[in-house]
């Protein structure tokens, strides 16, 4: 029985970090961009959220939606201005700005929100569950984590198959010479796209916060779990991703079961493994350059 | 974070207001204003001084460890005002540095102040900041005091033995430790445990960290103390910390019946593994847990805190006054809370003694130019402070002397969302208890 909870918490857990790297699989996928200021941004928004309630007098859940759109923003600007300067042969550049940037935004935490451990409060819903059986509980906050996630990866995978805009992503991603000649902007699109990464970041940081508490040095640790969800389900499927985040959560949660020590060895172990038997992930269809 | 914090609060509060009124004028006289006003209590300290004394001061005020060095400004705020004009004749200059939660930045941070002439370093706030501390002060012969770190890592880090066939010897001539020890927080958790629930079975969470070790050692941890007092021990086992699943834990501890959960967790950690005992449907009587229950403001972060227990090493009850302001730990508490507006955190009173004891050493060395009469002077202190009795005569190990720990339970507050309620106090029996413990409701 306990297995069967372990499977159930794994998936619930899976659902978690699938949100988490959904930006980093939409940057990468559209881009070829590796942002490794993914979970210091996240944490920026986690902040923003309890900086915007207090503020408003709301709560944090509340807040959320405009948080969303602030990250959104920041997205665009941050691309138009920032990262587009970084795009070329070379990646290493943009890798090295990301890092900047992200080493940046923690210090600039520490200097306004002080490192004292914060937390985002969502209410009775972190607690409540549903009892399946004495052994297999369903945690309403983790069910929640896991629906949005379904959610907000579905309504991407629609937007980039069904609307225009989506295909123009999918155009400048496959080949973003030729997307030109058709007259699309490349640079726009690509600052779109950086806003959506950025809103999906936002969400991450809201659902982080209210799992556990969070200081402006917090980031770093999550973008391991990220990376490799979406390393797992292969790069630029978001799909991929969701299974991705789903295979890292179990395999986390039943290398605990089978030794509390082997938590998060398991999830690395499964990360490399897919790595050398299934370079392009569990869905990837591997990588155009 | 290179300067004093104290003062570059201020001067960051002059530039941002003149900035607003756009009047540079005004600004630039303020600052000018305030320069003076330095030089001037400085002229006056030194007119018929002794001489002057260098304290240098080390914690950690950002980083992860930042709740143990956030009091600090307070302190030493206060402590500046206290020797404004001199203290028995010398003038005293405390220069403060952030070790930023990180050892390498402590030594640096040491180095620096040596080269600034300081004459005594003061460090407090875990091993991972009193070690490196104390590493280089002995490398450049530096007398130095510490606190805030329980005894054993803090000896064994600075090059300290211990164990069945070791006679413990001195590990550095120039650092003296005031704090308590793992027999301490060992003894208090059972205290607490039986009152609460004897006889019950303890589910422990000791992570894969020097702490979470040392708690689960087979000899001088948990675990003899647990069979000795009748307790059945479920331990699952080392774990990294930073992961995000418990329920394996979780699992084990509802098969086994665990009625009291047991640990040394981070704050982040204990959150995780508290929020899913609760989803999963695991509900102890007893949550006594280490370093994550500590500070007021993670409390707060956690979801239905109140009944969980921690170890209490100072409190706005405990029954000392400071030698040097004659403040009770009420009246010291008091003040921090009308200076910031925040709830009492237990490093105040540990701080403020780490002066007291310095204080009392330079005035009973007759300065702190003699490093030998220092040392002498610090050896020989016997000093009533507002944490306890400080006196190396009485020493666990050679320069290490213990302070009292008592332990106490999280409940619902009237001033503050949760307060601390003294549960038990065998170590100091003048502090009354706040009643029995409460079995933790959800």
């Amino acid at each position: 029985m306990s297995w069967i909870n372990a499977l159930v918490q794994g998936v619930l857990l899976g659902g978690l970090y699938a949100i988490f790297a959904t930006g980093l699989s939409l940057a990468f996928g559209v881009m070829r961009f590796v942002n490794l200021a993914h979970g210091d941004l996240a944490i920026l928004a986690a902040y923003l959220v309890l900086s915007t309630a207090s503020t408003m007098g709301v709560s944090h859940v509340v807040s959320l939606p405009l948080v969303v759109l602030l990250m959104a923003g920041l997205g665009y600007v941050g691309q138009r201005f920032v990262f587009n300067r970084t795009i070329g042969p070379d990646p290493l550049a943009g890798i090295l700005c990301s890092f900047g940037i992200g080493v940046v935004v923690q210090n600039l935490l520490l200097a306004r929100y002080t490192a004292t451990d914060r937390y985002l409060d969502a209410g009775s819903i972190e607690t409540s569950t549903i009892r399946i059986n004495d052994s297999v509980s369903i945690g309403h906050f983790s069910l929640l984590t896991f629906v949005c996630a379904i959610l907000l990866l579905g309504s991407l995978q629609i937007f980039l198959s069904r609307t225009s805009l989506g295909r123009a992503f999918r155009a400048t991603a496959d080949d973003p010479a030729t997307a030109q000649l058709m007259g699309i902007n490349d640079k726009r699109i690509y600052g779109f796209a950086m806003a959506i990464a950025f809103g999906t970041v936002g969400i991450a940081g809201f659902f982080l916060g209210a799992r556990e508490t969070f200081a402006p040095a917090a980031g770093p640790n999550q973008l391991l779990f990220g990376f490799e969800a979406v390393v797992i389900g292969g790069l630029g499927s978001l799909w991929g991703t969701l299974i991705g985040g789903i295979v890292l959560g179990v395999a986390q949660v039943f290398g605990n079961q089978l030794s509390v020590g082997w938590n998060l060895l398991a999830g690395h172990i499964v990360f490399l493994m897919v790595l050398a038997f299934r370079p392009n992930g569990l869905l990837g269809t591997g990588v155009r350059t | 974070m290179k300067r004093k914090k104290v003062s570059a609060e201020i001067e960051g509060a002059v530039s941002r207001r003149s900035l607003l009124k756009g009047a540079m004028a005004a600004g630039a006289a303020a600052g000018a204003g305030g320069l003076l006003a330095a030089c001037g209590s400085d002229d006056k300290g030194s007119s018929d001084s002794k001489g002057t004394v260098k304290i240098g001061f080390v914690t950690p005020q950002t980083g992860p460890l930042a709740s143990f060095g956030e009091a600090d400004a307070f302190v030493i705020g206060e402590l500046r005002n206290l020797v404004a004009n001199g203290y028995e004749g010398w003038t005293i200059e405390i220069l403060d540095r952030d070790s930023e939660s990180n050892s390498n930045t402590a030594a640096t941070a040491v180095q620096e102040l040596i080269g600034e002439g300081c004459q005594l370093i003061l460090a407090e706030g875990t091993p991972d900041t009193t070690v490196p501390v104390v590493q280089q002060c002995t490398n450049n012969e530096m007398p130095c005091i510490t606190n805030n770190a329980p005894w054993q890592p803090h000896y064994l880090g600075i090059g300290g033995q211990l164990g069945p066939d070791v006679t413990p010897g001195v590990a550095s001539e120039y650092n003296y430790h005031f704090f308590w020890g793992l027999e301490d927080v060992v003894q208090v958790f059972l205290a607490m445990w039986n009152d609460a629930a004897p006889g019950a079975t303890v589910g422990a969470l000791w992570p894969d960290d020097p702490d979470g070790n040392a708690w689960s050692d087979p000899n001088v941890g948990f675990p003899p103390a647990l069979a000795a007092g009748g307790f059945n021990l479920v331990d699952p086992g080392r774990f990294p910390l930073g992961g995000n699943d418990y329920s394996a834990q979780i699992a084990k501890f509802k098969e086994s019946n665990v009625e009291i959960v047991t640990g040394v967790l981070p704050p982040p950690d204990f959150a995780n593994f508290w929020a899913q005992a609760q989803q999963q449907g695991f509900a102890p009587k007893v949550v006594t847990v280490g370093k994550a229950l500590l500070f007021p403001g993670a409390i707060e972060s956690y979801s239905n805190p109140a009944g969980i227990s921690t170890e209490i090493w100072w409190s706005d009850r405990h029954p000392y006054t400071s030698s040097l302001t004659g403040q009770s730990a009420a009246e010291l508490a008091a003040a921090y809370t009308a200076s910031t507006g925040k709830q009492w955190t237990q490093p105040i009173g540990y701080v403020h003694a780490l002066f007291e004891v310095a204080l009392d050493a330079i005035k009973r060395a007759g300065g702190a130019d003699d490093k030998k009469a220092l040392l002498d002077a610090i050896s020989a202190t016997n000093l009533q402070t507002v944490a306890g009795a400080v006196n190396w005569g009485n020493s666990v190990v050679p320069h290490v002397t213990k302070t009292p720990l008592v332990g106490g339970q999280w409940v619902k507050g009237e001033s503050f969302p949760y307060e601390l309620k003294i549960r038990t106090s065998e170590q100091l029996p003048s502090l009354t208890t706040d009643g029995p413990m409460d079995l933790i409701e959800l």
